[in-house]
């Protein structure tokens, strides 16, 4: 497969009045085309963050201190502010947690699907009406062309989340950026738009980063997976081999930690807290947390130790003979 | 306890952390002190009495004896200032106050109780505030007779409208946090409700609603000046005096420039408080 | 076992008027929770399982139906009357920073308990807030600290405990989780489940999460736009759903072997201001016949302990 994607090294850092916060701490992975790579993390992790880095989308205080990020062959931070934005939109679409403040709303559903279309001056207006009314339909919309004429506060939750992906997806991206595309709707909702996500990806042969919380969706839809913690990467690996045979004590956590509906457990809360960004602990992140930890895990932050095909650990305990 | 953890950092103390941070509101706020002890102690401040003619010395410039100059019965314009400022903030504060009262009890009850209650009081409220509120405070001060009580009543005739407004709409949506739920539902009333649960947590917006409001109701006691209804004569006011320094403002400009700067001095400085505390109010954590 | 019965709640019914519309907020919900146990209530956002919530805690006036608390009928009961029950019952909210006065300190808001219910002197108030805390797991040291100093579980800890200062029976947990991270979600679910070991809480929990429902509850009950289509012991519920609303909603739940499975549903919940004619679930359902669509279908006993309303399963 053909690398798409290739973060090497990436330090973000967000600048508070109370000192400076590492929200992504020295990250690197590739993303091959076709493939579909979920990030999972809890609030705080970096996951948003490290993705946003990718179309250098920061908060005014964030800034890349370090690393590179090559994508389709360019290299994204050398780009200028007019080159960036040839690629937000066009070769990379987004999908954001909550549709109803994604979209414009005094302007009509099918004039933002036709946008990004007129906006990288793709085709005519025509065109790019006729494309967008297809593919509202391809998104599940009923009657496309009358709901165009719409606006987003007449559209449902679960609706307004199609409509999004209509727009992300409205100039062939090369890329798919979901952010927590379905944390704000209800279950059933959520399992129809994961599914849309699915078709789509494989009708237009794309990319999808799929931002997560919630380990359970990732299963039958990444191809991969990273597992972050306090901005940093934990585990990464093939998604069965990361949910069946989870290597590093924090995923090993999670999914004890959450009640599965097939499964009857004993759930095994993980202690303490989320630690302080700003005053991180040394070594490795989750080692306050976790009970395996040893003296190296205190001092020293640990490496990705390979632990199968493609399936790396950032754990000390992996790195032992 | 012999806990070293820094704990027990109120609400209010953060806000006034998230203040001092605004050097501007901060410079505001000292010089309100400053303004506020200069106007009570006017009376041994001022080196003339505010009425005491000087025939042999009037249109004074600015010198050592008249620190401002004096106007055109001699008077010293410096003692003057600071009388006046004695009365802005008088009024200001009085006619605050009597706004506060009335707004606060009658926001609070329509807030919290609704229903019918709410919407007769808000109907007041809303023919309070279509009433072309300048001329109502003229008539009001022509009714009553000058002095600083009918000035109060006039100025807050038509004030508290506002402040019932903003302080219903902070009960409102106070009273439907969770919260105040969680008390309901643990039996507590509706005294409690009131005093313990919402009142304190509105108390915020109403405090900055009384800085920025005090400029205000200092205006319209000068305009009331301005035409000669503030306060009595010889009775100095900003008002007054700028009204008398327009006339004058092309031979001797410090009879405007010097009341008219004060006036402009005391209304910024409490616009900077009051922006200061707007921005440590709505700044979240 | 009539007399195990806590709280008993019979065709509630809640009407909100919105502009000239009416929404069909709870339509004829029926349930009974017995002593000790966890009854889930599952649904979607709009299918009305806060508003019950809140009625059977009073903070709302019910517009039909009787709500049943220990053998008295407290549904119109005055507030001085109900102040013995409040007493008895408490819920846990959804957003733990909202839920805590921002003025007192978490002392404060736990001891307020005993303020209003006049209990004890100021010495065992202060002894009983330390002892609180101490059980839901915050250091007692802490008592002079404000809500905001602490992180979201934490918060929800301090709701928790003030929940169970008056040593009440019943708790109502309305998405105490959904605010929250992950990994402190589980501590708060064994939290709730320790407490209700050691005091022998009652608890109805409200969620749209199906599997830490099925974790915690002894019955479920699911709710559609207002109306309750099953209830049943939890085994039955998840091994033998018969509503076709539960069917899909169990399916549509994302697990970690991630099975891909059969059934999607179609379409979107419609909205309670217009609820369909007969069965709330007709315009979505896979298996809806001509009758669904006439006649509302009523909650009837299929199996021992398992109601249904379809009118499919009943036949």
């Amino acid at each position: 497969m053909d690398l798409l994607l290739s973060i090497d090294n990436l330090n973000v850092y967000f600048y508070r009045s109370e000192g400076v916060l590492k929200a992504v701490d020295g990250i690197s992975y590739n993303l091959h085309k076709g493939e579909v790579l979920g990030i999972v993390g809890e609030s705080g992790s970096g996951k948003s963050v490290s993705v946003l880095s990718i179309v250098r989308l920061l908060p005014a205080n964030g800034k890349i201190v370090d690393g590179s990020i090559s994508f389709d062959g360019k290299d994204i931070l050398k780009l200028s502010m007019n080159e960036l934005q040839d690629i937000r939109g066009k070769d990379i679409g987004f999908v954001f947690q909550d549709p109803m403040s994604s979209l414009n709303p005094v302007i009509t559903v099918g004039q933002q699907v036709m946008e990004p279309l007129l906006w990288h001056n793709l085709c005519s207006r025509e065109e790019a009406y006729k494309r967008a009314k297809n593919m509202l339909g391809m998104v599940g919309i009923p009657f496309p062309e009358e709901r165009m004429k719409e606006y987003p506060f007449q559209f449902s939750g679960g609706m307004r989340q199609r409509v999004m992906i209509a727009i992300a997806l409205i100039c062939n991206p090369k890329l798919l950026i979901a952010d927590e595309p379905t944390t704000s709707l209800d279950v059933t909702t959520q399992a129809q738009i994961i599914r849309l996500l699915k078709n789509m990806r494989s009708e237009l042969d794309m990319s999808v980063i799929l931002i997560t919380h919630n380990l359970a969706l990732t299963s039958n839809f990444c191809d991969r997976l990273i597992i972050m913690y306090a901005s940093n990467m934990m585990e990464t690996g093939g998604t069965k081999d990361v949910l069946n045979t989870p290597s590093h004590p924090y995923t090993r956590f999670l999914l004890d930690a959450v009640p599965d509906i097939e499964v009857e457990k004993e759930l095994v809360p993980i202690p303490g807290t989320i630690p302080d960004l700003i005053n991180p602990p040394e070594g490795c992140k989750f080692h306050p947390r976790c009970p395996m930890s040893m003296d190296i895990c205190r001092t020293e932050k640990p490496p990705l130790f390979p632990v199968g095909d493609g399936h790396y650990s950032a754990c000390w305990l992996c790195g032992r003979e | 306890m012999g806990n070293k953890k820094r704990i027990g950092r109120s609400y209010w103390s953060n806000i006034w952390e998230k203040f001092k941070r605004n050097k501007l509101a901060v410079f505001g706020l000292i010089f309100v002190c400053i303004l506020i002890l200069l106007g009570i102690s006017a009376p041994w401040l001022a080196p003339y009495p505010y009425d005491e003619v000087h025939y042999e010395a009037v249109w004074t410039p600015p010198c050592r004896e008249f620190l401002a100059g004096t106007d055109q019965l001699g008077r010293d314009i410096f003692s003057r200032l600071l009388y006046s400022l004695r009365n802005a903030i008088i009024v200001g504060l009085g006619a605050q106050s009597l706004i506060v009262v009335i707004g606060l009890t009658l926001g609070l009850i329509a807030g919290f109780y609704g229903g019918k209650t709410d919407n007769i009081l808000m109907r007041i409220v809303d023919i309070v505030y279509s009433f072309p509120s300048y001329l109502l405070n003229i008539i009001l001060v022509l009714v009553l007779g000058r002095g600083y009580f009918s000035i109060f009543v006039a100025i807050a005739a038509t004030g508290w409208a506002g402040m019932a407004r903003l302080v219903r709409g902070q009960t409102l949506s106070t009273k439907s946090r969770d919260f105040v739920e969680a008390a309901r539902a643990s039996g507590a009333g509706n005294n409690r409700i009131m005093f313990r649960y919402i009142l304190p947590n509105i108390i915020g917006p109403v405090i900055y609603s009384i800085f920025s409001g005090i400029p205000g109701v200092m205006l319209v006691e000068s305009g009331l000046s301005l035409i000669g209804l503030g306060v009595r004569p010889p009775m100095p006011s900003w008002g007054l005096m700028i009204s008398e320094g327009t006339g004058q403002f092309l031979y001797n400009p410090y009879m405007l420039l010097a009341p008219a700067g004060m006036l402009v001095l005391t209304i910024l400085s409490f616009n900077f408080v009051a922006f200061g505390l707007r921005d440590a109010l709505s700044a979240r954590e | 076992m009539e007399d195990k019965i806590l709280i008993s709640v019979k065709n509630l019914k809640k009407y909100f008027s919105r502009g000239k519309d009416i929404v069909h907020a709870v339509e004829d919900v029926s349930f009974n929770i017995r002593r000790g146990e966890t009854l889930g209530l599952v649904g979607e956002s709009g299918s009305g399982k806060s508003t019950v919530a809140r009625l059977i805690i009073r903070l709302i006036d019910t517009d039909g139906g009787n709500i049943i608390f220990d053998g008295v009928d407290i549904t119109t009961l005055s507030e001085k009357a109900l102040k013995p029950f409040r007493r008895r019952m408490q819920i846990v909210f959804q957003d733990p920073a909202s839920s805590l006065n921002p003025q007192m300190t978490v002392g404060t808001i736990i001891k307020e308990q005993f303020l209003i219910h006049k209990l004890g002197t100021k010495q065992e108030q202060e002894k009983w807030v330390e002892e609180l805390l101490e059980k839901v797991g915050i250091d007692p040291s802490f008592k002079d600290a404000y809500p905001h100093e602490f992180s979201g579980g934490q918060q929800q800890r301090i709701c928790i405990a003030r929940a169970i200062a008056l040593r009440s029976e019943f708790i109502i947990c309305d998405e105490p989780l959904s605010s929250l991270d992950v990994s402190i979600q589980a501590q708060i679910i064994k939290l709730l489940e320790d407490l209700q070991k050691e005091l022998g809480l009652t608890y109805l929990f409200i969620s749209h999460d199906l599997a830490v429902v099925k974790h915690l509850s002894d019955s479920i009950a699911v709710m559609y736009l207002g109306k309750l289509v099953e209830f049943s012991n939890k085994k039955d519920l998840f091994s033998n759903p018969l509503h076709p609303y539960t069917i899909t909603l169990l399916s549509s739940v994302p697990t970690i072997k991630g099975e891909e499975k059969e059934v999607e549903l179609k379409g979107e919940p419609p909205s309670p201001i217009n609820p369909p004619e007969g069965c709330p679930f007709n315009p979505r359902c896979p298996k809806k016949e001509d009758i669904c669509e006439r006649e509302t279908p009523i909650l009837e006993e299929i199996c021992e302990g398992h109601f249904v309303a379809c009118h499919i399963v009943q036949r």
